[in-house]
């Protein structure tokens, strides 16, 4: 890994982190476990149209492992986790499928599989069948914020990123 | 000419050829699709009847606790310490029941509030505990189908 590559993967890193503690500092309106916009998503999709994949995952796994350091807590690290490869796997394989265009599509499946990585991690760790209940909200919560990530990636790739110099 | 000739690659690499249209209308039905079924199964699960309600309690995956909440005559509360060392406050009121107080560091549960009706249980991940409301008379099975 050179510097330049190094570097790079590091800012985004830290804004990737820093997305996602202020996402985390504003409280949840919707009083569901597992419903959030997910902000820190639009890094992984920028990375993903931008670089390659495999940067866009050392970045996600970075960022999962320094926010579960931040935030403290042992117990979402194996959501996050869960969540966070469903998530990458599908917007990889997506991506490809589109050859980078339509990313808010992309990103819409990122959320999609990451809710449900995360209640199968939830099933998986309290053994009950009742917290599949929380599927049918997941997946409309996801399809909402995933289209919002999606566009704010969309318009940021657009905007925001020919002029920052490479 | 140089740059002309360039910038109509760049063009023509930004919009998208009609094969890629196709493929994002056909995942967008599908996201519709997942919609609508998770519409329904909200709305007839909306549906159900929610009296005679009673409460079980699983904590890792073990029910631990089962209440008749169309029994209780006055609120009260209880504790239920969680393997790891913590707890969770339980208050059971009549027809509702709701955990008050607890020391993960989320809170969801207790956000959460009051539950009287079948349609999402009350979770706390931390403590792996699971308060789940079901109708009394089991005659009907769970509609559950996904």
């Amino acid at each position: 890994m050179n510097l330049k590559r190094l570097t790079t993967l590091s800012v985004f890193t830290v804004v990737a982190l820093t997305i996602f503690m202020l996402e985390s500092a504003i409280p949840n309106p919707v009083p569901i476990p597992g419903i959030k916009l997910g902000l820190s998503n639009i890094v992984t999709l920028i990375l993903l149209l931008n670089f390659s994949s495999a940067d866009a995952f050392i970045v996600l796994l970075a960022r999962i492992f320094l926010s579960a350091f931040f935030a403290g807590q042992a117990v979402s690290l194996i959501y996050s986790l869960c969540g966070g490869l469903f998530c990458f796997v599908i917007m990889c394989l997506l991506n490809r499928f589109l050859n980078g265009h339509f990313i808010f599509i992309t990103s819409i499946f990122g959320a999609l599989l990451h809710n449900a990585g995360q209640l199968g991690a939830a099933f998986l760790i309290t053994r009950n069948v009742g917290v599949l209940a929380y599927l049918p909200f997941l997946v409309l919560s996801g399809t909402i914020t995933g289209l919002f990530t999606g566009l704010c990636a969309h318009y940021a790739q657009k905007y925001l990123l020919p002029h920052i110099p490479r | 000419m140089k740059d002309m000739s360039s910038d109509k690659i760049e063009e023509k690499r930004d919009r998208p050829q009609p094969v890629f249209y196709r493929r994002a209308l056909l995942l967008s039905a599908l996201v519709l699709v997942f919609c609508l079924f998770a519409c329904l199964t909200i709305y007839f699960r909306l549906k159900e009847p929610a009296n005679g309600l009673t409460a079980y309690i699983y904590q890792n995956g073990q029910l631990i606790e089962t209440i008749d909440l169309h029994a209780v005559t006055t609120p009260y509360t209880f504790t239920i310490p969680a393997p790891d060392g913590g707890s969770n406050t339980v208050e059971v009121r009549p027809d509702a029941i709701g955990i008050i107080d607890a020391d993960c560091p989320d809170k969801l549960c207790v956000s959460t509030g009051f539950v009287n009706s079948t349609l999402l249980p009350i979770v706390c991940l931390p403590h792996r505990l699971v308060i789940e409301l079901k109708t009394s008379n089991q005659s009907q099975p769970d509609v559950i189908s996904y």
